[in-house]
């Protein structure tokens, strides 16, 4: 009976409840939103790489060695000789090494030179691997695979040509025009930085950086097979056994013959997060003090209407309602109120990701999941009401005294 | 908390006043009454002018305000030893009262009133049995019960209260200044359903009234001033 009344009493005041309902629906819708792009941004992050034991490149910081390997984000400070990759793919704890050779690109999108290596056994996500939606690996010197994104957004497909530019901006002056590349695969889309990749053999990366009548004379040589570069810049790393990691990463970054430095992606990742903590927490801040100004309004606007119902609470009080009853009608109609613009927001926030998800996942490679009820966002709920709950109690004590104070006078 | 029909067979004294005296705390004015006491199933008539203190009595007798001295007592009970939540209770079980402006809640339906009534009162009677048999008494159709309040006429309101008020078969029946928007030939009317009904229930009704003519209406008429008087006195004494 008491929800009905409180129900009942949100209803006949609705033009001051509803614009306190879209208040607290942007509010909330905000929170949640900002909550759930944290934790899938995160996700997406952390499942651009797996199964990769050690990241190896020349010395630099552990987190710029994972931005250049892993996300094609910034550049290598140096490369490592190619007899460091060699000798970490013949390492006897090592089960495979996959070699990365970055520096150029293809009409914004960074050019990994690398081997089929990384087709067999780069993996994401939950350790899945990488998987041909049409064509088949790198085979010939100027065969290019490309990443999802880059063959949905350039409109290329099977056959097509390709020309590489040096450095990696999107605009080039420098074009390898005398060494255009013939699209042989294009792979499944995978939510990660692969999607943006155009991938060519190391060779390949080696020969376009050729004078063009040196290109020439190895082509008509047949000399390609010795096409091998002296410098990479990365190499992922699979062990045999996971235990030997730490050791392995020790006799890396103790390397006699190359300066090179070894990190565990896992590592990398937790200091990219650290690094992003700082600003995880501004946006919570600032949703959380959007939520908290539209609870004062929510607390404004039940206070506002005590005046008005100073009648209606003394009848109430007349019939046998308890100032206690008057307390728990105020807290209902804070709760309803919240309530509802909670379950509005959760389904405004999961239409929403629905519905931008291809749009996401095409301008920043963010897979976003529309289902937004995690454990989280339960918790957040719940949160929120109980600080609903402490912000009716200004109202509801109003409540309770002038239930107390009224008189049949009134 | 005490029980509706627990000192029922013991007395029959319905209500009784003894040295009251009450004061304002934003005022001097301060409001003593003499002692005087009504028998179960009486029906009476307070009279007195606006400022008397009329309401201020209803006040104090429905447990609303507390007096700084002197006892209420409904049948054996003495309202100065109940807490705030057995006074409540009391209100809700034992006393039925009609406002003069008849106060219902306007956003709910007729139905939804009087239930609210039999919800503080914990009541477990079947309300809808006890509704329906007042319905004709008080002359009033079934369809009303889902019609919100602020669709019916000033008699329909009325008649509402007085359902309301009684629905939880009160001991004792309040009523302030409920004819004051009514003509005459409507007042009498009003006045001989009014006591109809509150007979057979045997509540015992206190009817307030500023209005003289009222009275033919009752065997038993007090003047406030007779027995209640206000004091410029901050101090109370009785």
């Amino acid at each position: 009976m008491l929800r009905t009344l409180a129900f009942q009493s949100l209803l006949s005041r609705r033009k001051t409840v509803i614009l306190t309902y879209l208040s607290l629906l942007v509010s909330i819708s905000v929170l949640i939103s900002v909550e759930h792009l944290r934790a899938e941004a995160k996700e997406s992050f952390n499942r651009s790489i797996a199964g990769t034991d050690l990241i190896v490149g020349a010395p630099t910081g552990e987190l710029n060695l994972l931005l250049y390997s892993v996300f094609r984000m910034g550049s290598p400070t140096n490369n490592i000789q190619y007899s460091s990759f060699e000798m970490l793919k013949d390492h006897r704890s090592v089960a495979w090494a996959i070699p990365m050779s970055l520096g150029d690109s293809h009409r914004g999108y960074r050019v990994l030179g690398t081997t089929n290596a990384y087709f067999d056994h780069f993996s994401y996500g939950d350790k899945r691997k990488l998987s041909f939606r049409k064509g088949k690996e790198l085979s010939t010197l100027f065969d290019v695979v490309l990443g999802a994104e880059v063959a949905l957004e350039l409109g290329y497909s099977l056959g097509d040509n390709v020309v590489i530019s040096h450095g990696i901006g999107s605009t080039s002056f420098h074009n390898h025009d005398h060494a255009p590349f013939s699209i042989v695969g294009i792979l499944e889309p995978t939510g990660t930085s692969v999607d943006k990749t155009v991938h060519v053999s190391l060779k390949a990366i080696e020969a376009i950086h050729l004078p063009p009548s040196q290109l020439t004379q190895v082509l008509d040589d047949g000399l390609v097979e010795y096409l091998n570069p002296s410098s990479i810049t990365s190499v992922l790393l699979g062990l045999e056994n996971k235990f030997a990691t730490f050791a392995l990463q020790r006799q890396i970054n103790n390397f006699a013959d190359d300066r090179l430095m070894a990190v565990l992606p896992g590592v990398a990742m937790t200091q990219l997060w650290q690094l992003m903590g700082n600003l995880e927490s501004l946006l919570r801040v600032i949703s959380l003090l959007v939520l908290l100004a539209s609870l004062f309004g929510l607390t404004t606007m039940l206070l506002a209407s005590m005046n008005e119902r100073r009648n209606e609470i003394s009848v109430l009080r007349m019939i046998g309602a308890s100032p206690i009853t008057l307390f728990k009608l105020i807290v209902y109609e804070a709760v309803f109120i919240t309530l509802f613009a909670s379950i509005s927001a959760l389904l405004l926030v999961s239409a929403s990701f629905f519905m931008l998800s291809d749009w996401l996942v095409a301008n920043y490679g963010l897979f976003l999941s529309g289902n937004i009820l995690t454990v989280e966002i339960l918790l957040m709920f719940a949160f929120i009401m109980m600080t609903v709950v402490i912000a009716a109690l200004m109202p509801a004590i109003e409540a309770y005294r002038s239930g107390l104070n009224s008189q049949l006078a009134n | 908390m005490t029980n509706k029909n627990s000192d029922s067979p013991i007395s029959s004294v319905a209500l009784s006043v003894s040295k009251l005296a009450y004061s304002y705390s934003s005022t001097s004015r301060s409001l003593t009454c003499e002692d005087w006491s009504l028998q179960r199933g009486d029906k009476v008539f307070l009279y007195g002018d606006s400022g008397s203190g009329k309401s201020t009595l209803l006040s104090l007798l429905c447990g609303i305000a507390r007096p700084q001295k002197g006892l209420i007592k409904i049948g054996d009970t003495d309202l100065s030893e109940l807490s705030a939540t057995q006074l409540d209770q009391l209100r809700a079980n034992r006393i039925g009262v009609v406002f003069q402006q008849f106060n219902l809640i306007p956003y709910l339906s007729v139905l939804q009133n009087i239930e609210l009534a039999t919800y503080f009162a914990h009541s477990t009677v079947d309300v809808n049995a006890k509704i329906h048999a007042m319905l004709p008494q008080l002359n009033l159709h079934s369809d009303i019960l889902e019609s919100k309040v602020a669709a019916l006429s000033v008699g329909q309101k009325q008649r509402v209260a007085i359902m309301r008020a009684l629905v939880n078969e009160p001991e004792i029946l309040l009523i302030d200044e409920p004819t004051s928007a009514l003509d005459a030939n409507a007042r009498d009317g009003f006045m001989r359903m009014l006591l109809a009904i509150s007979q057979s229930t045997g509540s015992t009704m206190v009817f307030v009234s500023h209005d003289g003519e009222l009275r033919q209406y009752f065997d038993k008429h007090i003047a406030i001033k007779d027995i209640c008087s206000w004091s410029d006195n901050q101090e109370v004494s009785c």
